[in-house]
């Protein structure tokens, strides 16, 4: 039996995933003693042309991470996987849109005009934009189409496996990897993680039971750092998100942010959240109930920081 | 007129692909850079609370998101209005210098290394770290593994997490380092220094010494010339974390010198339809 | 005529306002047909991920009616209601659902008129504001 041919790919990413791919140490050398990896921009001089070459389902695994925001991401998305047999989101951005996801709040018009008129460092007179085919004296030049909504992967192909994180921790992309090269893989579908649980399980956070008179963000206390985050009344995303990473930000005194997603079985985080947030709220006085959640000052973009593109509500009205 | 194009462009952080168009005579009439990516951070912040954005910034890299988060948490003393404390400046100091630790060992052997050490005439299919490994051999292939693990391994300590650090705030850093971890992180500076030396020497080895190369190297076609620009100190030495923003031309004359704050005075941006 | 008339789910608790409701009924007091009523045991009891569902399902609003505070059978399940409302609503104020769309009130087992009256100020002001339209997708943007 040959080697097994794994694809690594970036649609609209910022790079950590690839970091983190490396980020396993030595058992780097493991996955190129096992595989070949025959498609991997960041790390390999392979170009879009040889993937168009290869043959349907001939590439055993594709790591696929980035969200997909426009017509290239989307096109390659689809090419890797009608070529690959499994095809696995790796990462945030792939698994629910992550931070660029955060774009779903405004319209793509208004996107365009702050990124490319408005930023007070921009120079741009002529108020043109980027444009999907452009002639130029020599000859044409064409760039892909952005869509007006960022996506998560499994919304445009089959996703066969998603592996959470922003990025995923060593120990997470491990996991997947093991499995992979050992034919181990779990249930078609499933999320790949040590826990599916809350992140509450493996916090080693004392928590007293949660009851919060005041919601602070993170610069308004000095927090214990040896008690749980959210009973000081730090947002701390913990109790509504999977588990698996190992509890990194609370140990260094900053509440969760959310970045491993929802907790098994749950389809839209964000409003888990809220709900969890607003039934701890300590008061029986109704306006000060509303005055203490009114202290949560963003809660879309606090809520939904990761998961916006694959929530309920998927993107903000603009019209 | 032809048109090649380069598609993706790889090796590096990001997206981009590069069309170049030939004449009849086949000389490069045009090459245009194109960056097909776009996500709108500088809109997308507006409405997220200001302590959010050394944690949303650095998902602009997560090459180098040490950069963007440490920028970002100077923003928000400026936006506050305090200084740091001396400890939290020393703090973010030494995590950022373990960062491009990490950092410029990712790209002098993972990323534009292969390009030396393997040479322009290796085939595509080695121009990567597991040609440098099966170059180099697998003992210095594991030493640069454990140089970015050991440097991964302070950011983790230092900020909370090896990939997108979690610890900047106004004024300050969201914890302290222990005496324990202290000691352990002086001990890798000491062997990043080493390896860092090792590398150079590799470098002279195999590109200064190799004529052949270095010919290839100072030709035009490996010639940039640009300005450039980066942090330094009143002495005019770079300082990664904090300093004036100095600018010198292709000659190494100096053009401006600033401070961050007084960047629309001398930068501004514009935009081009084909990227 | 070809008038919208609005989809507008209500969440009634088993031990006031469905209560509440009922007595409308049989006070034979005319109220809007516009609502599909869902009974909980309690306010507490409804997630905010239903009220989402329900818009995206074709809900263009939705009501959610429990005990007065104070006088919850469960003693602090509308508290609990009053925490997540408030949240719910500034965050859909953030995605651009309009204010109206989702509303918290009190309705005790004896307000039937009460009941009729919510209904009533409900559907008209979702009549106004037109459909919800849930599960909309965006277009592929310029080129």
């Amino acid at each position: 039996m040959g080697k097994l041919k794994v694809a690594l790919y970036w649609a609209s990413s910022c790079g950590g995933c690839d970091i983190a791919t490396l980020a396993i140490g030595d058992k780097i050398l493991d996955l190129a003693a096992a595989a070949e990896i025959v498609f991997w921009p960041v790390a390999m001089d392979l170009k879009y042309k040889d993937v168009e070459q290869m043959a349907e389902q001939s590439i055993d695994a594709c790591l696929f991470n980035g969200a997909i925001r426009h017509t290239e991401d989307e096109h390659v998305a689809k090419m890797l996987r009608a070529k690959s047999k499994t095809m696995i989101a790796y990462g945030s951005c792939a698994y629910e849109g992550c931070i660029p996801g955060l774009a779903n709040l405004f319209s793509m018009e208004s996107v365009l005009e702050r990124v490319y008129i408005d930023t007070p460092s921009t120079d741009n007179q002529a108020r043109g934009y980027p444009q999907a085919k452009v002639k130029v004296p020599e000859g044409d030049l064409e760039l892909p189409r952005l869509h007006g909504t960022v996506r998560a992967l499994h919304q445009i192909v089959d996703v066969d496996y998603f592996v959470p994180g922003c990025p995923p921790e060593p120990k997470t992309t491990w996991l997947a990897l093991e499995a992979l090269l050992t034919g181990t893989l779990p249930e078609k579908g499933s999320v790949i993680s040590h826990s599916h649980k809350a992140l509450c399980e493996e916090c080693p956070l004392p928590k007293e039971g949660k009851k919060v008179k005041k919601f602070y963000r993170p610069h308004q206390i000095i927090p214990d750092a040896k008690k749980c985050l959210l009973d000081q009344g730090l947002l701390c995303y913990g109790i509504a998100t999977r588990g698996g990473c190992g509890a990194m930000c609370p140990q260094a005194a900053m509440p969760c942010t959310g970045c491993y997603g929802p907790v098994g079985g749950v389809i839209d985080q964000g409003v888990h959240f809220l709900s969890a947030l607003g039934s701890l709220i300590d008061s029986t006085d109704p306006e000060e109930i509303k005055r203490i959640a009114d202290e949560i000052a963003d809660p879309a973009g606090t809520f939904y920081r990761y998961s916006l593109p694959v929530s309920l509500l998927r993107r903000a009205r603009t019209e | 007129m032809t048109k090649i194009m380069i598609d993706p462009i790889t090796r590096l952080e990001g997206h981009g692909k590069i069309a170049i168009f030939l004449d009849q005579e086949g000389e490069v009439a045009n090459a245009y850079l194109q960056i097909p990516e776009l996500r709108g951070f500088e809109k997308f912040c507006e409405g997220r609370p200001a302590e959010d954005m050394p944690q949303i910034m650095q998902r602009i890299c997560g090459v180098c998101p040490e950069a963007h988060h440490l920028a970002s948490t100077k923003a928000l003393d400026n936006l506050f209005r305090v200084e740091p404390t001396a400890a939290a400046r020393k703090i973010r100091e030494l995590l950022y210098s373990a960062f491009f630790v990490t950092d410029h060992t990712t790209h002098f052997y993972i990323l534009a290394g292969p390009d030396f050490i393997m040479g322009p005439e290796s085939p595509a299919a080695e121009r990567n770290i597991l040609g440098v490994i099966g170059k180099l051999g697998v003992e210095l292939g594991k030493k640069v593994i454990q140089t970015r693990q050991q440097n991964h391994w302070v950011i983790q300590t230092i900020g909370g997490r090896g990939i997108h650090p979690v610890f900047g705030l106004p004024g300050g850093v969201s914890k302290a380092v222990s005496e324990e971890d202290r000691a352990k992180i002086e001990e890798i500076a000491a062997q990043a220094v080493d390896f860092g030396r090792m590398t150079l020497k590799i470098f002279e080895d195999l590109v200064l010494k190799n004529k052949e190369y270095l010919d290839m190297v100072l030709s035009d076609a490996y010639t940039h010339r640009t300005y450039y620009m980066g942090l330094v100190d009143e002495n005019n030495r770079v300082n990664f974390y904090d300093g004036k923003v100095r600018i010198v031309d292709p000659k190494g004359k100096e053009f401006a010198k600033y401070a961050p704050r007084e960047y629309l005075e001398h930068l501004t941006e514009r935009v081009e339809p084909w990227t | 005529m070809n008038r919208f008339e609005p989809k507008i789910v209500v969440f009634l608790c088993n031990w006031c306002s469905y209560a509440g409701a009922d007595l409308a009924g049989t006070s034979r007091i005319q109220y809007a047909p516009n609502v599909r009523v869902i009974r909980v045991m309690c306010s507490g009891r409804v997630e905010p991920y239903f009220i989402l569902k329900a818009l995206q399902e074709g809900a263009d609003g939705v009501l959610l009616l429990g005990c007065h505070p104070g006088e919850c059978h469960y003693l602090e399940g509308n508290y609990k209601t009053v925490g997540r409302m408030a949240l719910l609503k500034k965050m859909l104020g953030q995605f651009g659902i309009e204010e109206g769309r989702v509303r918290l009130d009190w309705v005790s087992a004896s307000e039937g008129v009460r009941f009729a009256s919510i209904v009533n100020e409900m559907t008209g002001a979702i009549r106004a504001l037109g459909p919800f339209h849930g599960q909309r997708t965006q277009e592929v943007t310029y080129g």
